[in-house]
């Protein structure tokens, strides 16, 4: 069904609400998720006569942040620009953006691809730039409800070149913009709250062409990744389809309506949109000197890449520390866990249990990462007495429990508990193997039955575990019982 | 001296774009005005302007920033221009 | 009581020694007001509000508290200035129901002097013009001649202190629309350099040119208002970033020899030759005090006026844009099938000719296609101008010349030009285009008896200098 003489050519363009305290232009809160509708207005952000728009420093920070972390070149001099347009959720008619002086352009981000054809892809960034959001619109029937709480948020603007050839390098992309976004602070990205937001443009052209196709569709309104990939197909099928046929697509704006991928065309909502960008005069200029680019550059947050690099460095294990730095608030839980800890066996057990044991554990008590409160120094007690093998692993989960649930005040309440409990692993050799010995005798067939089914030895593995429970360790019980039963 | 720079159909789609219901029967009047100005205006470019910069605003500031900090603004409760507000919204017909 | 030409120095006076109180003087004023309606001076009066603060600070000087030099002291506010609770229009119908929900920084400044506002005072619409012609409330009327039009477009604020129905008022200059209005009305008016009064609350004409004005009886009084009403704003990203200035504090009448720049060009056959002579004969006066007059040669007047043409319509096109008439604003009876023809509808009817037409010139010279012919063009001129008058005040130090070319126009006659405003700005779009701090003083007037005024202007941030100028005038040289 695909015809295999076209490929695709795509570019994204991705809004992204930056994370502040207050808005773009003016001082309502700049978070308004569950809040009640038209709640966090003012003159400014409603478009009142007279209302003047004054930029947010913070917003300007995060936007650089993310343009040099996307590898771009920062204007020096920079300005905003008016967007006119006319829209019910546009409060003033026009949008205060960004146009021939963005602050960020000409960058890349590079793409670590799992196959054998191009490990390392460089999507690059055409543009970064900041603007304003507008309001947000409920459709009733033959209404619209329109909400100015979003009025005014702060956007970031990422645009790339059409250099995406595959979902793949779509999905890869993604991931790395929004683990980007996340640990720069700028923004949660969470593109169900509409933090994170996706634009397609996409042409069609015969594989091996290097001149660009001489139009490009857009599509606005992507909810999620999933959808941006399914209407990337139907577009290529699509347009592949009127190439065939010898016509070119038809340059234009399409919507998704559900989740099927399927466009519609919204030829009737683009009218001739003339934008008459002109340079916002409420607004003075941005002059960048050196020196403060070099500053915002030096404390710009580590990025996801170099984290895990560092982890590597310090011994944990490569898969480890790309499942550790993939969440920033899992990241931040281990550091946390393992700051100025020099034992590096240590730290690498804490990764581990990062990893493993507290994701579990996380699970079962319904916490999300950043939730979890853990007192480093007792967590710290706890991670020696699994080095030292004097807890086996089933303590170590329960216990791990009790300590995120925040049952211990401090280590020596938790030496306490678990001596008490009998946790702790004896392991006393001698007495163990007459316990076992004990055991065994006390069945004859044991040792037949274990030279037929080797796994019988489980049985009584489980049995001392029971009598003993976890002062010992089931791997130390289980070689006695080996070495005994086929005495 | 008048020139005539734009005619009706420019004035209706100048109209257009910027949301204003002008009158079919007053649209000539428009475009003698809108003429007239234009008209007017054509002086500059007798003017040499190579070699010069533009100037966007006359104070000379640059990098005018606020700090990133919350201040409550409308109660919604209190504004008087309610003709287009029906519980917490504001209320208007659909765009198609 | 008398408040003929009252200033605000006498006033203060009046009310610290008792004289009357200030409940009195503010109801003085009004039958003023109430005498003189046909002169259509205000949209709107609020004489409940006005009286309140009357009380108050006749409560504060029953207590013996300290109060400003503005406290108790009727002012107009021009329609363009929200202020809470209060129709705010801008002379407009598409806005006669607006309640603004805020204070504009220069209304609560004055609010927090304990001024006493009598009312908004009417303008051209949207501040679209030189007349008040355009107001959607009728013409205000020249208090020397009910023949001739006041001016504009804050010819309401200039009005009212003409007619001695506020001691001062608050307007707005764009082009002229302060120093016009007080050259026909025989006022001084003073707007300081741009970005020096807050424009936060003032519904913007053109962004990169509009200022907050005062006009009154005085140079003093347009001294101390200014003091008060000035100083940066964290809401205005233009204002200037000095906190407080000292104007008042500051005048100085003895500074005579200061290099005059007469520009050739603001005495030629476009103005007209009563109003010449008067501006030569006060001229001389300065020269007797020690002023030596030199003769510029500037940039033809023309070229501003097509650059202010230009870029305040430009700015116009996308100040309205946010008048939809859903936040606020008029709703046309008609119902439209969707919410952008819904718009359209509001708009066209809402808004007056003069609005419509500015907005759609402004449109097609920010177009795609004209915009460097237009818009750019005008912006490359801008600096142009700029410099012209960089060179000339490396010669002197101030500029001076006549307001307007004319006297104050006849009542209709301004009708079918839709370049009047800007034609009667001629001699003042330049020093707007720049921004530079001006005043337009009262010379006397021309046989029919209608006010002649002459203008002062000097580079950026010279207030005090333009001031003091005035003040030589006001003291040693007007009778």
């Amino acid at each position: 069904m695909l015809n295999n003489n076209f490929e695709n050519v795509v570019g994204l363009e991705i809004h992204i609400q930056a994370k502040t305290k207050s808005k773009m232009f003016c001082s309502c809160s700049g978070s308004y998720f569950g809040a009640q509708a038209n709640s966090n207005i003012c003159p400014v952000c409603l478009g009142l006569p007279g209302a003047l728009p004054v930029p947010n420093k913070k917003a300007l920070e995060l936007c650089i942040n993310l343009a040099l972390a996307l590898n771009c070149q920062i204007n020096s001099e920079t300005k905003f620009d008016r967007k006119n347009y006319f829209y019910p959720d546009l409060a003033k008619g026009y949008q205060i953006s960004q146009y021939d002086q963005p602050i960020g352009f000409s960058g890349f981000l590079e793409l670590k691809l799992p196959t054998e054809l191009e490990s390392l892809k460089k999507i690059r960034i055409r543009r970064v730039h900041l603007e304003e959001d507008t309001a947000k619109s409920i459709h009733e029937g033959s209404s619209t409800l329109l909400d100015f709480n979003k009025s005014g948020i702060p956007l970031i603007e990422v645009v790339t070149e059409p250099d995406f050839k595959s979902n793949k390098e779509i999905d890869v992309f993604s991931k790395s913009l929004r683990q980007i976004v996340r640990y720069l602070n700028v923004s949660d990205a969470d593109m169900e709250k509409g933090q994170m937001r996706y634009e397609l443009n996409i042409s069609v052209k015969k594989k091996g062409e290097v001149k660009l196709p001489s139009y490009k569709v857009e599509v606005k309104n992507i909810g999620s990744i999933s959808l941006l990939q399914k209407i990337l197909e139907t577009e290529f099928i699509r347009q592949s389809e009127i190439l065939l046929a010898g016509k070119i697509p038809v340059q234009e704006t399409r919507g998704a309506r559900d989740m099927s991928g399927k466009t519609y065309s919204q030829r009737v909502k683009e009218e001739a949109n003339d934008y008459r960008y002109f340079p916002e005069p409420d607004i003075p200029p941005f002059k960048f000197n050196a020196q403060y680019l070099s500053q915002l550059k030096d404390n710009l947050p580590e990025l996801p890449t170099k984290l895990v690099e560092d982890l590597v460095n310090t011994g944990i294990s490569n898969a480890n520390a790309e499942i550790l730095v993939n969440n920033p608030n899992r990241y931040r839980l281990f550091r946390h866990l393992s700051n100025n800890i020099n034992d590096k066996q240590i730290v690498i057990e804490i990764a581990k249990l990062v990893v493993g044991e507290f994701a579990v554990v996380k699970t079962e008590l319904k916490k999300r990462w950043s939730e979890i409160k853990v007192e480093p120094i007792i967590f710290r007690q706890l991670v020696e007495l699994r080095i030292e093998n004097k807890i086996n692993s089933t303590t170590l989960k329960s216990t791990l429990k009790l300590i995120v649930e925040e049952k211990f005040a401090d280590a020596d309440e938790l030496m306490k508990y678990l001596t008490t409990e009998n946790l702790l692993v004896t392991n006393n050799d001698l007495e163990l193997k007459e316990l076992v010995c004990n055991l065994i005798n006390q069945d004859p067939t044991a040792k037949e039955r274990f030279k037929k089914n080797p796994n019988i030895s489980m049985h009584f593995v489980g049995q001392i575990m029971k009598l003993k429970k976890g002062s010992v360790d089931p791997k130390t019980v289980k070689d006695i019982v080996e070495e005994l039963i086929s005495k | 001296m008048i020139k005539k720079i734009i005619d009706d159909e420019i004035t209706k789609q100048v109209s257009d774009l910027i949301k204003i219901k002008i009158n079919t029967t007053d649209i000539p009047k428009y475009t003698k005005q809108l003429n007239t100005v234009l008209s007017a205006v054509e002086v500059l470019q007798e003017l040499n302007t190579t070699n010069v910069l533009p100037t966007l605003q006359t104070h000379g500031l640059s990098n005018i920033t606020r700090d990133d900090k919350v201040i409550h603004g409308l109660d919604l409760i209190d504004y008087k221009n309610r003709q287009n507000i029906h519980g917490d919204y504001f209320v208007v017909k659909k765009v198609i | 009581m008398t408040t003929k030409k009252k200033t605000i120095v006498e006033l203060h006076q009046d009310l610290l020694s008792k004289k009357y109180s200030a409940t009195e003087l503010t109801k003085e004023y009004y039958k003023n007001i109430y005498s003189k309606k046909e002169l259509n001076v205000f949209v709107n009066l609020t004489e409940e509000k006005a009286l309140a603060a009357a009380e108050n600070v006749d409560l504060k000087l029953k207590n013996n508290q300290e109060i400003s030099l503005i406290a108790g002291i009727p002012t107009a506010l021009k329609d363009n200035f929200n202020w809470i609770d209060t129709i705010t229009t801008a002379s407009s119908k598409i806005l006669k129901d607006y309640i603004s929900p805020y204070n504009a920084t220069v209304t609560q400044k004055l609010i927090d002097n304990d001024a006493v506002i009598l009312g908004k005072a009417n303008m051209d619409a949207f501040a679209h013009g030189s007349s008040t012609e355009t107001s959607d409330f009728g013409t205000t009327l020249n208090p020397y001649n009910k023949n001739n039009v006041a001016g504009g477009s804050s010819g309401g604020s200039a009005a009212a202190v003409a007619a001695d129905m506020v001691a001062y008022s608050i307007g707005s200059e764009t082009a002229g629309s302060v120093r016009g209005p007080a050259a026909w009305c025989g006022l001084y008016g003073f707007a300081p350099t741009y970005g020096r009064n807050s424009r936060y609350g003032v519904i913007a004409m053109g962004s990169s040119l509009d200022r907050p004005g005062v006009l009154a009886n005085s140079v003093v009084d347009c001294a101390i208002v200014s003091d008060i009403i000035g100083g940066h704003d964290l809401k205005d990203a233009t204002s200037i970033p000095e906190l407080k200035t000292a104007y008042y504090q500051n005048l100085n009448s003895q500074k005579n020899a200061l290099k005059l720049g007469l520009p050739k060009q603001f005495l030629d056959e476009r103005i007209d030759s009563e109003v010449t002579r008067r501006v030569l004969e006060i001229i001389s006066e300065f020269e007797k005090l020690g002023g030596e007059i030199i003769e510029l040669d500037l940039l033809d007047p023309k070229y501003s006026m097509a650059v202010y043409t230009i870029i305040c319509r430009s700015e116009v096109s996308s100040n309205l844009a946010r008048i939809d008439g859903i936040r606020y604003g008029y709703n046309s009876a008609n119902v439209a099938e969707n919410i952008l023809d819904q718009i359209a509808l509001n708009r066209g009817e809402g808004f007056g000719n003069e609005a419509k037409q500015r907005s759609m010139t402004g449109a097609y010279a920010l177009s795609a296609g004209y915009y460097d012919a237009y818009y750019k063009k005008a912006q490359l001129v801008r600096t142009l101008i700029i410099d012209d008058f960089a060179k000339a005040f490396e010669k002197v130090d101030l500029i001076i010349g006549p307001t307007m070319p004319s006297v104050a126009a006849k009542l209709g006659s301004t009708a079918n030009n839709p370049l009047f405003g800007e034609l009667a700005d001629l001699l003042t779009e330049p020093s707007a285009l720049a921004g530079l701090p001006c005043i337009s003083i009262p010379v006397g007037t021309n046989l029919e008896g209608l006010p002649i005024g002459m203008q002062i202007f000097g580079p950026q941030f010279a207030e005090q200098q333009v001031l003091d100028l005035a003040y030589i005038y006001e003291t040693k040289i007007a009778n």
